[in-house]
């Protein structure tokens, strides 16, 4: 019983990806693209996951600068990973649906081009936060860095429009409505595995803070008070 | 333009299956790696002195 009700956010979100799913598959195909247009409701939702969570990590990060507390450094570099893994399955789905109807699994169209870079802009971002050992640094740094990368969020969602290519402009209002219902089914679910991988990722986000407090203590413990870290100012100082 | 891309998508189930499968594969490995991850991390705290 305790098991279930620490999984229930888990459940909630397997019962509405298997919703969705008999939805995706039931609903009336499209007209032009057939069938293969089912892929919709996997690409788009993990598009707009993607986004929501780059959202997520851009707040944390302007939350930490303001209150420099550890749990939302915790949650923007949680909401970044996660983000990275929308954007590479959205990139991944994308690259299966334009094979059958562009012809090409890639192409070096402006919307690709751009979803491609925010991903590797994402990927430096979590590169950073390993590259950097003091916690305090690497949690100012991660969330400067945070607000700069989200600047690339606005301009894969504009790309279609500013630079019209292969790709087709946002099509959430102009498709019949039990296509448009089932999208938003699917970003529904999709949102609850969101927070469902956000909550186990957090849950090792504080797991790894415990585990980097004990590594410190025992450090100091060994190197005792005899011994202090260089640090650049001190070699300032020193001259 | 309508007809030719119906003509290029006729029977794509192939490619609906391989899409949905690398989706939702993709975000079940990743659950997966975040459990083992957290066993990991746990088991690590209980070894430290």
């Amino acid at each position: 019983m305790t098991a279930l009700r620490s999984r229930w956010l888990e459940l909630l979100a397997i019962v509405a990806l298997a919703a969705s799913l008999v939805r995706s598959f039931t609903v009336q195909a499209d007209v032009t693209q057939g069938d293969v247009q089912r892929l919709m409701y996997v690409h788009v939702p993990s598009a707009w996951l993607a986004f929501l969570a780059f959202g997520v990590t851009v707040f944390a990060s302007a939350a930490w600068l303001r209150t420099k507390q550890d749990r939302w450094d915790r949650l923007a570099a949680a909401s970044a990973e996660v983000g990275v893994v929308f954007t590479a399955l959205a990139i991944a789905a994308g690259m299966i649906w334009a094979r059958p109807v562009w012809g090409q699994f890639w192409t070096w169209e402006p919307r690709l081009v751009t979803t491609a870079l925010l991903f590797f802009i994402y990927l430096g971002y979590l590169s950073l936060r390993k590259a950097v050992l003091d916690p305090a640094v690497r949690a100012r740094r991660a969330a400067i860095m945070g607000i700069i990368a989200f600047i690339q969020v606005p301009i894969v969602y504009q790309s279609v429009n500013w630079w019209r290519s292969l790709h087709q402009t946002s099509s959430r209002n102009s498709i019949d409505t039990p296509l448009r219902l089932t999208l938003w089914l699917a970003v529904l679910a999709f949102t609850f595995v969101y927070l469902a991988l956000m909550r186990r990722r957090l849950e090792l986000a504080r797991l790894e803070d415990q585990l980097e407090a004990r590594h410190a203590d025992s450090a100091s413990e060994l190197a005792g008070d005899g011994v202090t870290i260089p640090t650049l100012d001190r070699v300032g100082q020193n001259v | 333009m309508f007809e030719l891309v119906a003509a290029q998508v006729a029977g794509a189930w192939w490619y609906v299956a391989a899409g949905y499968t690398v989706v939702l594969g993709g975000m079940a490995v990743f659950g997966v790696a975040l459990a083992l991850r957290i066993r990991r991390a746990r088991r690590r705290l209980q070894n430290m002195p």
